[in-house]
């Protein structure tokens, strides 16, 4: 299968990025199919610079002979001088130089990509290449040939140009169509109308377009803004007003030394790692450690000061009353054309660019009418009722390049009543599950047995209200890839204070150890720790001062259960994989009335045992009890009337109440659990008298799990042949000493005589449910 | 044992970095940590050499600026070892232990690539010469000039990462 490679260049007024994506391609001319060499469709190759930087300025230096690009040509040398912003001049009248620049910088980064390349870490380098090379909308048809000329000469292969609307929208339908679909912003054959904002370092660009839905996506642009240069609003404004605050809180005598020491790189740094995410955390910042540094030599000390959202709004008033201006410039323009018939009109708004991450972007763009008075605030009727209509991604920075790098993938659209999340492209299938051989049967037949009997069929289960992770949710049930769940909490917590901003306003989560139903005292920390997204209701949440301030916890949610241990794995298990998990979970073997292992393989069902059994001292376990009554509660009610009855007849029950329903009415399988496990191969077997359970863990991640019913065993293996021993009494040894770096469970080994001793078990259990548990309540009353 | 009483007995058992173990495991998480994103604790790390060094009037301000950034970049692991060891040190009375979190953190740094000018006296060349902010003048450095460091740059994967600020000598 022919292996290809998309190279997106995404060239920046102030950085630039490149990102490569690899597909292997099917078909040729209408029937090629582009197919993502990864399994995670949205994983893209980045193009480093200067030992691992994503990102590059767009800067080229010259003087006394030498030129320097990038980082390199951002170090000031005597006698040189440095070019920057050449992009915006490449449409001016004296285009030349800026075209010339242009040409270079381009060889430069073709000069990083081919490095990269051949050195093997964009993957296999004989791949066949396509280059996509973006350009603003609002660029005229010249100017673009004249990109994709450079990128040409620069020694790209096979050129094409992408204007950055599309390749910004592509980029976010393909990270987030499942969200989009769900929530009805965009449906197959319907249009949109999208306000796309790029929020450069230098400047904003706004771009209004028709998108419109389905496996041939179309997108018409309506109007660009700023059509000239009237309205420069961009990320470095904001660096200058806030080296002029801390400035001012430095002591008079040393103000023009400090003022020249601290550069405003400086400031850009502690703009974007502090002052930023507090603000949008609704915190103050009341430090300044690189001006300290200055400080602390001059031995002089700053001016205590508080910058909190409202001195924020005070000292950049008239910079955040521009960005009002600019938005609603858009859209005077755009109604004024007839493209729109008014501000209602716009359905999403896309934000890229690293200055779209400030809080204010969000509140304005929602009504909020920071700095400016009432009347000039933006007003978007549909953007303020619903502010989820305000998309952006986890690196606005990289958004184009990705759209760029994405542009091949096939968009997949699904009738909006399938109740499952769209998948954009499609994946390689997981590895095939290393049937043993040994039974006579080929792979293909055993994966027919193993899925016959299914408890639990996937394709018919309903999800329960999801959030935005669901187009990360694996579908298929048997094959969980854990990996993919920390790749969507790390995608889903983009703008993390948002998200305690909105659980602040309307968090219900109730304290496990309040007598009574309260709001918990540090919701937004717990909130944090467990990276529970936007959209995502909390049904129940773990006291966090009682967790120490959030170093772990619980929180039950309409995604499933997420939790995490000190220093632990942050687990998110959607409702889907708890039932599976819980389905093959118990804790104890029972050999003629003797424990003999515990299965303690990965806590999770202790924890949700645990778990479960504290929920059912609080009222928040009602709230629970009314939406997933028959999911998870049902199991609870079904548990205690079990416990009861077997207890009643046995005087003792080893059971756990984490057995989902379909499972139990396979009937028989409270008890009589083999475990074992291989160290090496990483498998899990569990023989029940119900059948085989295995687990396979796979060097990527991947989990699988596998049922196989009693009555297909005793069909497939009742006369393998082949152990050299007795098999149960080699399954026993290796349970007892877990030491035993063996595995005795194979399917293939499991003997008749093994069979007949579940099956012996099972009659056993038969007896036991036909005369307790099934009549018990008859026969409690 | 349930999730609960796990939860208690880990933090009733705790000695902070006195205890070799959680040393250990602090110093692996940071390390990490500081691997993947150096760049967000720009402007910090001199203070952190300094307040190593008992330089404790900056710590305040140091620790509550770190904890911040982690809040604001990093994710959960990064938080809850924040929560737990670096803001409590914010404006501690105990030097002992704030020169521990610090020196700890300096480990990590090192253990993560993150290394600092070692000498007090650099030769500016075409490769560092904007590495260093000259304190008592307002010309550039000229590759050349030799320095005495007031305050070492600090470096990841050969690129400067916190500049560092030098008197001409």
């Amino acid at each position: 299968m022919p292996e290809k490679r998309i190279i997106g260049i995404d060239f920046g007024t102030s950085t630039s990025v490149v990102r490569a994506k690899n597909y292997n391609v099917t078909g040729e001319g209408e029937n090629e199919k582009w197919m993502s060499q990864e399994r995670d469709v949205t994983l893209a190759r980045s193009i480093t610079f200067n030992n691992g930087a994503v990102m590059v300025p767009t800067l080229v230096q010259k003087g006394e002979g030498k030129v320097n690009y990038g980082y390199d040509a951002a170090i000031n040398r005597k006698g040189q001088t440095i070019y920057q912003n050449f992009k915006i001049d490449l449409e001016g009248e004296n285009s030349e130089e800026a075209r010339a620049l242009t040409a270079e910088f381009i060889k430069y980064l073709y000069e990083q990509y081919k490095d990269q390349r051949d050195g093997g870490h964009i993957g296999n380098a004989e791949a066949e290449e396509k280059t996509i090379v973006s350009y603003p909308v609002k660029w005229s048809e010249a100017t673009r040939q004249f990109m994709i000329q450079a990128a040409v000469d620069a020694g790209f292969r096979n050129v094409e140009g992408m204007d950055e609307a599309k390749a910004a929208i592509t980029a976010v339908i393909t990270l987030s169509q499942g969200m989009l679909e769900k929530k009805n912003y965009i449906q197959p054959g319907q249009s949109a109308n999208i306000m796309l904002i790029d929020m450069g370092a230098g400047t904003t660009d706004i771009v209004i377009s028709r998108y419109t839905h389905g496996e041939e996506p179309n997108n018409e642009i309506l109007c660009t803004w700023p059509q000239g240069g009237e309205i420069l609003f961009g990320g470095r404004e904001l660096d200058e007003i806030l080296s002029n605050y801390i400035i001012e809180k430095v002591p008079d005598d040393v103000k023009p030394v400090f003022a020249k020491r601290v550069k405003l790189n400086d400031y850009k740094a502690w703009k974007e790692n502090n002052v930023s995410g507090s603000l949008r955390r609704n915190e103050s910042v009341t430090t300044y450690a690189a001006g300290d540094n200055v400080l602390d030599i001059l031995d002089s000390e700053m001016e205590p000061f508080e910058l909190n959202r409202a001195e924020f709004e005070r000292i950049a008033g008239d910079y955040l009353a521009k960005f009002a201006a600019l938005v609603n410039g858009s859209l005077d323009e755009c109604i004024k054309t007839g493209q729109i018939a008014d501000k209602n009109d716009i359905d999403l708004i896309i934000l890229t660019g690293g200055h779209s991450q400030w809080y204010f972007v969000h509140e304005m763009l929602s009504g909020a009418p920071i700095g400016v008075p009432d009347d000039k605030a933006v007003s978007l009727g549909k953007i303020m009722a619903d502010p989820g209509r305000i998309i952006d991604i986890a690196k606005p920075q990289e958004t184009v390049a990705l759209g760029l790098a994405y542009s091949k993938l096939q968009i997949r659209v699904y009738n909006s009543g399938q109740n499952r999340a769209a998948v954009t492209a499609d994946a390689p299938s997981p590895a095939p599950f290393p049937v043993p051989e040994t039974s006579g049967v080929t792979a293909d037949e055993e994966e027919e047995v193993f899925f016959a009997d299914e408890p639990f069929d996937p394709e018919t289960y309903q999800l329960p209200e999801l959030s935005r992770y669901d187009r990360y949710i694996p579908y298929d049930m048997y094959a969980v890839p854990v990996s993919e769940y920390t790749a969507a909490i790390e995608k889903c917590n983009v703008r993390l204070g948002k998200s305690v901003e909105k659980y602040n306003s309307t968090l219900s989560a109730y304290s496990l150890y309040s007598p009574e139903l309260k709001p918990t005292s540090r919701p937004d920390i717990l909130v944090n720790v467990l990276g529970i997204p936007n959209g995502e209701t909390i049904l129940f949440l773990g006291d966090s001062s009682w967790f120490q301030r959030g170093a772990n916890g619980i929180a039950i949610t309409t995604y499933g259960i997420r939790y995490k241990e000190s220093f632990g794995t942050l687990h998110a298990l959607s409702w889907a994989e708890l039932i599976t998990r819980s389905m093959i979970k118990q804790k104890h073997l029972l050999s003629g009335g003797e424990r003999i292992a515990e299965a303690n393989v990965d806590g999770i069902a202790d924890y949700l045992e645990n778990l479960f059994r504290e929920l059912r001292k609080t009222q928040a376990y009602q709230k629970i009890n009314s939406i997933y009554r028959d999911s998870f509660i049902n199991q609870l009610i079904l548990h205690e009337k079990i416990e009861k009855s077997v207890t009643k007849k046995y005087g003792k029950y080893d059971g756990t109440p984490c057995v989902h329903p379909k499972f139990f009415a396979q009937k028989g399988n409270m008890q009589n659990y083999i475990y074992t496990h291989s160290k090496a191969d990483k498998r899990e077997f569990f023989v029940s008298d119900a059948g085989v359970y295995l687990c396979e863990l796979f060097s990527d991640d991947t989990m699988k799990f596998r049922y196989s019913p009693l009555s297909k065993m005793r069909l497939n293996y009742a006369t393998v042949k082949g152990a050299e021993s007795d098999p149960l009494t080699d399954l026993m040894s290796c349970i007892t000493d877990a030491s035993k770096d063996h595995i005795i469970g194979e399917v293939s080994l499991l003997s008749s005589y093994l069979v007949n001793e579940i099956i012996t078990r099972r009659k056993l259990i038969e007896q036991i449910i036909a005369s307790s548990y099934l009549k018990g309540d008859e026969r409690d009353n | 044992m349930s999730i609960f009483s796990k939860f208690k007995a880990f933090f009733s058992g705790r000695k902070g970095l006195d205890k070799p173990s959680e040393r250990k495991k602090f110093i692996a998480l940071w390390t990490n940590e500081l691997a993947a994103a150096p760049e967000v604790f720009t402007g910090l790390y001199n203070g952190l050499l300094d307040v190593s060094n008992g330089k404790l009037k900056r710590q305040a301000t140091l620790f509550k600026e770190w904890s911040e950034r982690v809040d604001n970049r990093l994710d959960s692991d990064a938080k809850a070892s924040s929560v737990k060891y670096i803001v409590p040190m914010i404006g501690s009375s105990e030097p002992e232990k704030v020169s521990t979190l610090a020196g700890a953190l300096l480990e990590a740094a090192a253990a993560a690539g993150i290394i600092y000018e070692q000498g007090s006296e650099v030769v500016i060349n075409e490769t560092n010469l904007d590495h260093y902010t000259p304190m008592s003048s307002d010309e550039a450095l000229s590759a050349g000039d030799v320095v005495t460091v007031i305050k070492p740059a600090w470096y990841f994967s050969g690129r400067v990462i916190e500049n560092g600020f030098a008197d001409l000598k």
